[in-house]
């Protein structure tokens, strides 16, 4: 399992273990996050702390998770560092997955929305 | 002008190593120009690249491998990147709509976006992905 | 080279041929010689044999021993001149009488051998009257014995010509008259190769040459006198590196177009060994602290040879407790590839440069206890299997850098070159 899982305050938070989310572990991270999707959260928080580097193929297994959670769903990112933040910003996709610091903000982000 | 080839097979568990020696270049040129995201951006779209190359750039008959040439210049780095598959057409790829949440795309628009130049050629000996990085001068 | 032979039973050819190398084993090679008879006779019998000891005019008077054993086979004492040392020396004698004897196969065991037993000879043998040239013993060993074979000469073998031999240095082989000849008429003999370095030199030229290498099994533990692989190495680590090293150097013909490895064909089965290997004791906190002591020795040295980016990784083992230590397979493949290139530059003296590898092949030998620890001796054969495959995947890393302009100067940089 790529990914640890927890919940606070009735949120599911994501933590990928990897330090590298490339194509030679997309597949297996796509497949690993759908799965918990698939038992029904809505409202996921990922939290980036372990991830170093992420790639368009990274890139494209979050948009697929946030599409399969429907319209009410909602995904935040925390704890991301420089060089991961800067690519979110790039492909302006932290206007889709709000950035907070941290696990704590981005847990009350999703409770408050 | 240094330069330097990296011939890797064309398989997936390859793609860290193509990174890695990106990185490796990039060191050398990072002390000489003091940029230090010179080298996550080349590393980046080196690993997009690679694995465009394996995406398109290989074909079922062949185990023909990814070839990548970094050539550095006093002013910049060319990296090429050449496989031997079917390749795609660079050019009339359809513009990528961030508004509308792609799942694909995003390689070629962060690879044109960090580096200043991107060309594709198809010959012969291959598809040649050619990406320029110019050295942020002091 | 001169050599005195003393042949009392008047033999002028053999069809097989056992050689016994030596160097002051008065008191072992008794049995050795008894073991060997009894498989001679008891398998080949109707064949002309002898029983050879290749020896350096040992003071201990292993010649009186060897000749005083009672045994039906005729027996040859070859020996070099006095002062003359070395186990390659001994063996180029064995190959030349061993042609000239006119020999199909040619055995050789070593003289200290504890675990041996009449059916080796057959195991030996008997793969060379089935075609093949050189035949290298499978023996079960424990995981942490034959570090340098695990880390050094095995992975090294399989990346470079792609034949997995798990042994390459083992001591005991046996070849083909065929090979014997190939290899007396090869130019690569050096000092080293007179030495320790002899075994690594046969296997790796077998191979290179394209003859046909299988491997025997011989299920019993190697039982011989199994050293504390933080001990003293000695010269041995120089001339088998060294040797290994120069090979690769002349036949970077072969090594750059072969990528995967292929298993080599095993003659016999694996019977299900009952007895366990003889356990060996590490001194781990040996092997670190001569790692932290020599990375301040070796710096300067390390700088030069060593890629930086992998430097970096190797040095932060530094802050680390003994059992946390990880030097992963492929981080290890390419500082070897960084020395193997240097060695082909001479960067720097190559007697320093292989020192300097010591340290870190010592924390490579600790890593892979740490990831073995609870393992037994088959999931740590798996475990080295998996090590190797993730090192043959570094290949394009060796390519890369023996292709690129040699270093000028000693600056490991390509910066060098460019215009300021």
């Amino acid at each position: 399992m790529m990914l640890e899982v927890n919940h606070q305050y009735g949120v599911i938070v994501i933590k990928p273990l990897l330090k590298r989310i490339d194509a030679s572990v997309a597949t297996e991270f796509k497949s690993d996050f759908i799965e918990l999707v698939n038992k029904g959260d809505e409202k996921i928080v990922i939290n980036l702390s372990e991830v170093d580097f992420i790639d368009s193929s990274g890139l494209g297994v979050l948009v697929l998770v946030l599409r399969r959670l429907g319209p009410e769903g909602k995904i935040k990112l925390c704890k991301v560092n420089d060089s991961v933040r800067s690519i979110f910003e790039l492909t302006r996709l932290n206007e889709v997955f709000d950035i907070h610091k941290t696990v704590e903000g981005a847990v009350e982000g999703l409770l408050a929305s | 002008m240094a330069e330097l080839y990296y011939t890797f097979p064309a398989e997936l568990k390859y793609l860290r190593s193509a990174a890695r020696v990106s990185r490796e270049v990039c060191r050398e040129i990072e002390e000489a120009c003091a940029d230090e995201n010179f080298s996550r951006d080349v590393e980046l779209c080196v690993s997009e690249a690679f694995t465009n190359a394996l995406k398109y750039g290989r074909s079922e008959e062949t185990e023909d491998p990814i070839t990548l040439h970094f050539q550095v210049f006093s002013d910049k780095l060319i990296i090429k990147v050449q496989d031997k598959g079917k390749g795609f057409d660079l050019d009339n790829l359809p513009e990528l709509d961030l508004r509308s949440l792609p799942i694909h795309g995003y390689g070629l628009y962060i690879i044109r976006s960090k580096m200043d130049e991107v060309q594709y050629v198809q010959k012969i000996e291959g598809n040649f992905l050619t990406m320029t990085k110019y050295f942020k001068q002091q | 080279m001169n050599r005195t032979v003393e042949n009392p039973d008047h033999i002028i050819r053999a069809e097989i041929v056992v050689g016994i190398p030596s160097f002051n084993e008065a008191d072992a090679i008794g049995y050795v010689v008894a073991q060997a008879d009894e498989g001679l006779t008891k398998y080949f019998n109707r064949k002309d044999s002898v029983i050879i000891n290749v020896d350096n005019c040992s003071p201990d008077h292993t010649k009186d021993a060897f000749f005083r054993t009672k045994i039906k086979t005729p027996k040859l004492y070859v020996s070099t001149p006095k002062g003359m040392k070395g186990k390659g020396r001994n063996i180029k004698n064995l190959l030349e009488v061993g042609v000239e004897l006119g020999a199909r196969a040619i055995v050789m065991i070593d003289a200290d051998l504890k675990s041996i037993t009449p059916d080796w000879i057959q195991y030996f043998a008997e793969p060379i009257y089935m075609g093949y040239d050189y035949v290298i013993p499978l023996y079960v060993r424990h995981k942490y014995d034959g570090t340098i074979t695990n880390n050094i000469t095995y992975p090294l073998t399989r990346v470079l010509y792609g034949l997995r031999t798990r042994q390459p240095i083992a001591g005991d082989f046996s070849f083909s008259g065929r090979l014997a000849r190939a290899f007396l008429t090869e130019k690569t003999w050096s000092e080293n190769t007179f030495q320790f370095g002899i075994d690594i030199w046969m296997t790796t030229i077998a191979i290179a040459r394209g003859f046909k290498v299988c491997q025997t099994f011989l299920g019993a533990p190697k039982s011989h006198r199994a050293k504390d692989p933080s001990g003293q190495l000695g010269p041995m680590f120089y001339q088998v590196v060294a040797t290994l090293f120069g090979l690769a150097v002349d036949f970077e013909y072969l090594w750059k177009d072969t990528s995967d490895s292929m298993p080599t064909s095993i003659f016999g089965f694996g019977l299900g060994v009952k007895e366990d290997p003889p356990v060996v004791d590490v001194n781990e906190d040996n092997l670190l602290n001569s790692f932290i002591d020599s990375s301040r020795k070796y710096e300067f040295d390390w700088k030069k040879v060593i890629a930086e980016i992998n430097l970096e990784d190797l040095l932060t083992l530094r802050d680390k407790c003994v059992d946390e230590i990880n030097l992963p397979a492929d981080l290890w493949a390419r500082i070897l590839f960084d020395y193997i290139v240097a060695y082909r530059d001479e960067l720097i003296d190559r007697e320093k440069l292989l020192l300097s590898l010591i340290p870190i092949y010592y924390i490579r030998t600790l890593s892979f206890i740490n990831h073995t620890r609870e393992m037994d001796t088959k999931s740590a054969e798996d475990f080295l299997d998996m090590e190797c495959r993730m090192m043959e995947g570094e290949k394009y890393y060796l390519i890369a850098k023996w292709n690129q302009t040699p270093r000028k100067d000693g600056i490991p940089s390509i910066v060098q070159y460019l215009i300021k």
